[in-house]
């Protein structure tokens, strides 16, 4: 265990955070850069999401969310449309970032120093507990604005059915080269 | 955190029960570090910038040397604030927010949303636009959030 990542290794619950490559500081060399990421080229993940009940409930816990529906699974399964606890919209943050690991496409969100401007996700199905679901990617832009790096990210979830589900674009403002991520990782 | 009335079996509410300029219930968070970590967690989204106070003080990302909230987390916040006033099965759209102050620990952010318009449509895609600020404890909005939530039409209601 890393000191960057010791102060919050006891809060660790699910499978997924067990498995996920938690230290930024220590792979921050293998993610993409602004300066010389491929831009404009849609890319499928090899990779599935699954949808586990627990992540969910991470989620929506965290939050602070009350109602059984978002909390209790018991109250979900006799009560929601597919008793499933049901999925925040915002949910989305985990399966971009489990999808966006050292070496995956659009791994720059998750460089030290990064700034957060602006975000915009369409959902066109909710997710649910249970979906398999998969991600195309690219990174879609990159431009300067009033002396400071913005790049977007443009991905695409599809469920087991080849359902689109959501479509979301994340901004981040980068520091723009290696050299000048460095100082952020090494501070 | 405040915890609003919710209603178990309180159903969504019909779009023609909406006007402009209605308020939604605000939702008030304290943002501490065990926050932070508990949301990083669940996000996985670890950046030190939000999940390391010692990092933090030297790298100093947006000026200060504290910790700040994940801007995701502040768009959570602001979706939530649709999700408690018209129930979890309120069918979110779109969600786009904008960051524009960053939210150090030990803020307390209290969000509040506005219904802008209603978009009667008359197709089964009927819906209503949500504003959603963040504010901070000193009146600085820390993030705005635009909510499109699709709703149903009151049985009998006829065309706008």
């Amino acid at each position: 265990m890393s000191k960057n990542t010791e102060v919050f290794e006891h809060l660790v619950q699910t499978e997924r955070q067990r498995g996920f490559t938690r230290d930024f500081l220590a792979t921050w060399e293998q993610c993409e850069f602004w300066n010389t990421v491929e831009v404009g080229q849609m890319r499928q993940n090899p990779r599935t999401f699954v949808v586990e009940e627990e992540d969910v409930l991470a989620y929506n816990k965290a939050l602070g969310e009350t109602h059984p529906l978002f909390i209790d699974p018991e109250y979900a399964r006799r009560h929601a449309p597919h008793g499933t606890v049901i999925v925040h919209p915002v949910f989305i943050t985990t399966i971009a970032f489990w999808f966006a690991q050292p070496g995956d496409g659009g791994s720059w969100i998750r460089t030290p120093g990064a700034r957060n401007p602006f975000q915009h996700i369409e959902i066109f199905d909710p997710i649910r507990v249970g979906d398999r679901l998969t991600q195309v990617q690219e990174t879609s832009d990159r431009f300067w604005r009033r002396d400071k790096a913005y790049i977007t990210t443009h991905s695409i979830l599809t469920d087991q059915n080849d359902r689109k589900k959501v479509e979301f674009w994340g901004t981040l403002i980068l520091p723009p080269t290696a050299d000048d991520v460095r100082p952020f990782a090494t501070a | 955190m405040t915890q609003s009335t919710q209603a178990l079996d309180r159903p969504v509410p019909y779009l023609d029960d909406l006007k402009a300029g209605d308020q939604l219930e605000p939702l008030v968070y304290e943002i501490t570090q065990d926050l932070i970590h508990r949301y990083g967690l669940a996000s996985l989204d670890l950046n030190p910038v939000h999940m390391n106070p010692s990092w933090c003080e030297r790298a100093q990302v947006f000026g200060t040397p504290k910790t700040v909230q994940h801007g995701m987390m502040s768009m959570s916040f602001m979706a939530s604030v649709v999700l408690r006033s018209f129930g979890p099965l309120a069918n979110i759209l779109v969600v786009d927010s904008k960051f524009t102050n960053p939210g150090p620990v030990g803020n307390t952010i209290t969000c509040r949303g506005k219904v802008r318009d209603i978009h009667v449509l008359d197709n089964g895609n009927d819906y209503a636009i949500i504003n959603v600020e963040a504010i901070d404890q000193d009146g600085d909005t820390v993030g705005i959030s635009e909510v499109h939530v699709r709703l149903p039409r009151r049985p009998g209601a006829g065309a706008v």
